[in-house]
């Protein structure tokens, strides 16, 4: 039995570190190209280190003026998104929350119906032009404000809030919005937070929605850029001139450096925060599953 | 009845609650229901000028178009065997990786271990697919690892056999550890006395986790598989069209991203319109079909 148990125990532990190594290889070699030298990108040569480890790949990117401007794009996006989708989730789950409320199943219903079946990009594109925010930033925030996932995670957690405190509130003689504003808010922070990173996540990843609506280059979002310089291989857009350089770098090996670099730029933020953020991604993840 | 009468004094008794309901309401109504309603464009011949009011009735011809367009089998043949593939492999894993994952006793290497599985959930699209191109490449490391074992190298991006396979692999090594999370969790909830009395009875980890841990987390199971047969053909559009090129069409187009060329890019919004409500009714029906195999099966259900 026990020697049973240090083989399985063995193979089990082997078997995570694969699972460790396969996930990490990619991104790790992705990073390691981004700190090498053109040509050795060009032939191949990078696996986990860089090799002839230089910034030229961060100094070519940082004189993109379109790289600039969509970093800026993408900041601006997420934020009106995190900060807006937030009020307007916590202001929504609020009457939803409360069991006294006279229509909650109805509107608890209407919220969540679109997770389950929906009119498909045509419709949206065509409302969202007759409103005549085509090519505008709101196009591409305001659909995302609206997420039932979010609502319910909201709801769920100003349902552990006691009626006493909103009760006795109201003998106060304080109104709803005092009091969503006074007590539910500061209480449900942890649970903000989680649909903030959520959220953030969600608008700083986003391609599909800003390609459908954007037409402006100027107002491209990061990942937009990414596909172009990724998966088109066009590094027109990204607007970088090597010409400066010299002429022992190999040009396609720079498009391939700036593919990488830019990845890392891209996914940057991400994955520093992420460490220190994972407990309110999976805490968020546990509640929204295990719904009543 | 979903709509209860509310009367006027109750509404004025809870003003607040319903001026609070305001901004997600109308956002819902403009960016979820009126394009619901807008589907009604796939009965007519929209014109943008008309609008959806005033454009001409045509009843059910872009869905007989479609059911006698050449692309027809193919586009469903490839919806549902991407769905029924990516299903059938990317719905055990997550599982099994958990059962195993709890199997760990160091503490500090099976969160290790966790932190390091969520990660790849948070790149974006754009992003994993540009490093499955890089891996996949021609002169990439795969194929160099190919040709070192003296086989031919495989143009993966050109063919359209290795499709499928690159897009569900890529899809479990983003989302296997995400989705683990929660059957996890579910596995901390199974009655430790089960466990205690099974060992009495000398029983070894895979008695275990066949008679305890699976039956335990049963529920959870059945649940996770019901929504996600209900997402399946809607989610993935993204991914299928960042990865498509012409050469591959004939396994990679999905009804999605056929959609997509017919009525975003081709300006034809009426006949796609029509093809993407096929799409979702097809979504409905599985969903509804799915919970009611599952009552039937088992205790567990979504409704």
């Amino acid at each position: 039995m026990k020697i049973h148990k240090g083989s399985f125990t063995f193979f089990n532990t082997l078997f995570m570190l694969i699972i460790v190594f396969v996930t990490l290889f990619p991104l790790l070699n992705v990073l390691a190209m981004s700190f090498s030298h053109p040509n050795a990108v060009f032939n191949h040569e990078v696996f986990l280190l860089p090799k002839q480890p230089t910034l030229l790949g961060y100094k070519l990117l940082s004189r993109s003026q379109s790289i600039g401007r969509a970093y800026i794009n993408t900041i601006m996006y997420t934020g009106l998104s995190v900060v807006l989708g937030v009020v307007v989730t916590s202001l929504t789950s609020y009457p939803l929350s409360l069991k006294q409320f006279p229509s909650r199943s109805f509107f608890t219903k209407f919220i969540t119906l679109p997770m389950f079946f929906s009119g498909g990009i045509i419709p949206l594109f065509l409302v969202v032009k007759s409103l005549g925010l085509y090519n505008t930033l709101w196009a591409v925030v305001l659909p995302s404000l609206f997420v039932p996932y979010f609502i319910i995670l909201n709801r769920t957690s100003f349902q552990s809030i006691p009626d006493s405190l909103r009760e006795s509130a109201l003998m106060d003689g304080a109104n709803d919005i005092y009091i969503w504003w006074k007590i539910f808010l500061p209480l449900s922070k942890p649970i903000m937070a989680t649909i903030a990173l959520f959220s953030g996540v969600l608008m700083w990843n986003a391609f599909f929605s800003p390609y459908i609506f954007l037409d402006d280059q100027k107002k491209f979002p990061l990942q937009i850029i990414l596909r172009k310089l990724l998966l088109q291989g066009n590094a027109t857009e990204v607007g970088v001139i090597s010409a400066g350089y010299d002429e022992t770098l190999n040009q396609e090996g720079i498009v391939a450096l700036l593919k990488y670099t830019a990845t890392i730029v891209t996914i940057g933020p991400i994955v520093l925060f992420y460490p220190f953020l994972q407990k309110y991604f999976t805490k968020g993840a546990l509640i929204g599953s295990i719904k009543e | 009845m979903i709509i209860k009468m509310v009367t006027a004094k109750k509404i004025v008794t809870n003003k607040w609650l319903y001026i609070m309901l305001i901004p997600g309401i109308t956002g819902f109504v403009i960016f979820s229901y009126i394009p619901m309603y807008g589907l009604i464009i796939a009965f007519q011949r929209y014109n943008i000028i008309r609008g959806f009011l005033g454009s001409p009735w045509i009843g059910f011809t872009h869905f007989t178009n479609f059911f006698k367009d050449p692309y027809f089998f193919r586009l469903i043949k490839n919806t549902l065997l991407l769905s029924f593939y990516s299903l059938l492999w990317g719905f055990p894993i997550p599982i099994t990786f958990a059962l195993l994952l709890n199997e760990i006793r160091t503490h500090k290497f099976k969160r290790f271990v966790q932190a390091v599985s969520y990660l790849p959930h948070f790149l974006s699209t754009v992003i994993v697919v540009g490093m499955l191109f890089s891996l996949t490449n021609y002169d990439g490391i795969i194929n160099n690892i190919i040709a070192g074992f003296g086989f031919e190298r495989i143009n993966f991006r050109t063919d359209p056999a290795y499709f499928r396979t690159l897009y569900i692999a890529s899809g479990i090594w983003q989302q296997m550890g995400w989705e683990s999370i929660v059957y996890l969790a579910a596995i901390t909830g199974v009655n430790p006395e089960l466990y205690e009395a099974a060992r009495i009875d000398g029983s070894n980890r895979f008695q275990m986790m066949r008679y305890i841990t699976i039956p335990g987390i049963s529920p959870t199971i059945v649940v996770l598989l019901i929504l996600k047969i209900g997402k399946l053909l809607n989610v993935g559009f993204e991914k299928v069209y960042l990865m498509y090129n012409p050469l591959v069409y004939e396994k990679a187009d999905i009804i999605a991203t056929y959609v997509f060329r017919r009525g975003i890019e081709g300006g034809q919004f009426s006949y796609a319109a029509a093809v993407g409500l096929f799409n979702s009714l097809l979504a409905v029906i599985l969903l509804i079909g799915a919970n009611k195999i599952a009552r039937r099966l088992s205790d567990n259900y979504l409704w």
